[in-house]
């Protein structure tokens, strides 16, 4: 059976899209319409937007992103999403080992072809 | 009609919360509280059933949600089942007819080997009694265990009492109770 690109995609962001969400919230907290806007920007890292939010949870309840609510200029509060040190730690750890997993990614497909 | 874009929104955050039924219910409600305001923030003061449709379209179906959040619960739960995380997991299954084993492997010994028998009636006893404390589901094979070596053990007395009580009546042995009673009289 041969897999759909939406079927590999769907295997690929598993470990690695909590990530983006985690290194979007280097630069500040933002809340999930913004997270979900601006990641949405790729299509490979979206599909649906409601899929962040589970995701979101899941980060709070590791421990590498805490939830406050701030004052919004249009309509109620808005819950804001920032990292903390361990989330921090975390974004460290994947950048610095996402170059020589995607180089040597790059490396086999350029053989095989 | 104003109400009516809105009333997509309740239905589809309905649908939501029924298709998050099986998580933990407050990472169920922590989703959909999310989701709800992902849709106002999204959404204008008068939002017209397009602009619903179309915010409520970028969110995908619930049943994605669901399954992203069904995925998380299963790599939360999986990766490591570290040593020290549950008593109850590392209780094994097969303790339960070993132990009924060892009871009556114990009352077997009695008339050969009775201190042997106290020995390993004590042993599995003592530990069916934790394992019924501490092991998941039905915990019947263990109580039996306990019980069978508890009798062991009760048969083992009995047993060295009747031999006691036999040998009291021989003049060499039954000496403790005679050597006090001249002391006394």
């Amino acid at each position: 059976m041969e897999p759909t690109a939406e079927g590999v995609l769907t295997q690929m962001r598993k470990g690695v899209l909590e990530f983006c969400v985690l290194a979007y919230l280097r630069s500040g907290p933002a809340y999930g319409l913004e997270i979900a806007t601006e990641l949405g920007r790729h299509e490979t890292l979206f599909t649906s937007e409601g899929t962040l939010y589970p995701l979101l949870a899941r980060l709070r309840k590791q421990g590498w992103v805490e939830t406050s609510w701030q004052e919004s200029r249009s309509g109620p509060p808005r819950r804001y999403y920032s990292l903390t040190d361990e989330g921090r730690a975390a974004v460290r750890t994947f950048a610095a080992i996402w170059t020589p997993f995607s180089d040597g990614v790059d490396a086999v497909l350029g053989k095989a072809s | 009609m104003p109400g009516q874009p809105l009333s997509l929104v309740e239905a589809y955050l309905d649908d939501l919360d029924r298709a998050l039924a099986g998580i933990d219910p407050a990472e169920r409600a922590d989703v959909v509280a999310s989701i709800r305001e992902h849709v106002d923030a999204s959404l204008g003061d008068r939002p017209t059933a397009a602009d619903v449709r179309e915010v409520l379209q970028r969110l995908g179906p619930v049943e994605r949600i669901a399954r992203e959040a069904d995925v998380g619960a299963a790599l939360a739960a999986s990766p490591d089942p570290s040593p020290g995380a549950s008593p109850d997991d590392r209780w094994p299954r097969w303790s339960g007819p070993v132990l009924l084993g060892l009871g009556a492997l114990a009352i077997a010994l009695i008339p050969t080997a009775p201190v042997a028998a106290v020995a390993v009636a004590l042993a599995a006893g003592i530990a069916a009694l934790i394992g019924v404390r501490r092991a998941p589901g039905p915990t019947g094979l263990l109580r039996a265990a306990a019980a069978l070596c508890a009798l062991a053990v009760l048969l083992t007395a009995l047993a060295a009492a009747t031999l006691l009580g036999v040998r009291t009546e021989l003049p060499s042995i039954g000496t403790p109770v005679e050597v006090v009673s001249p002391g006394g009289g």
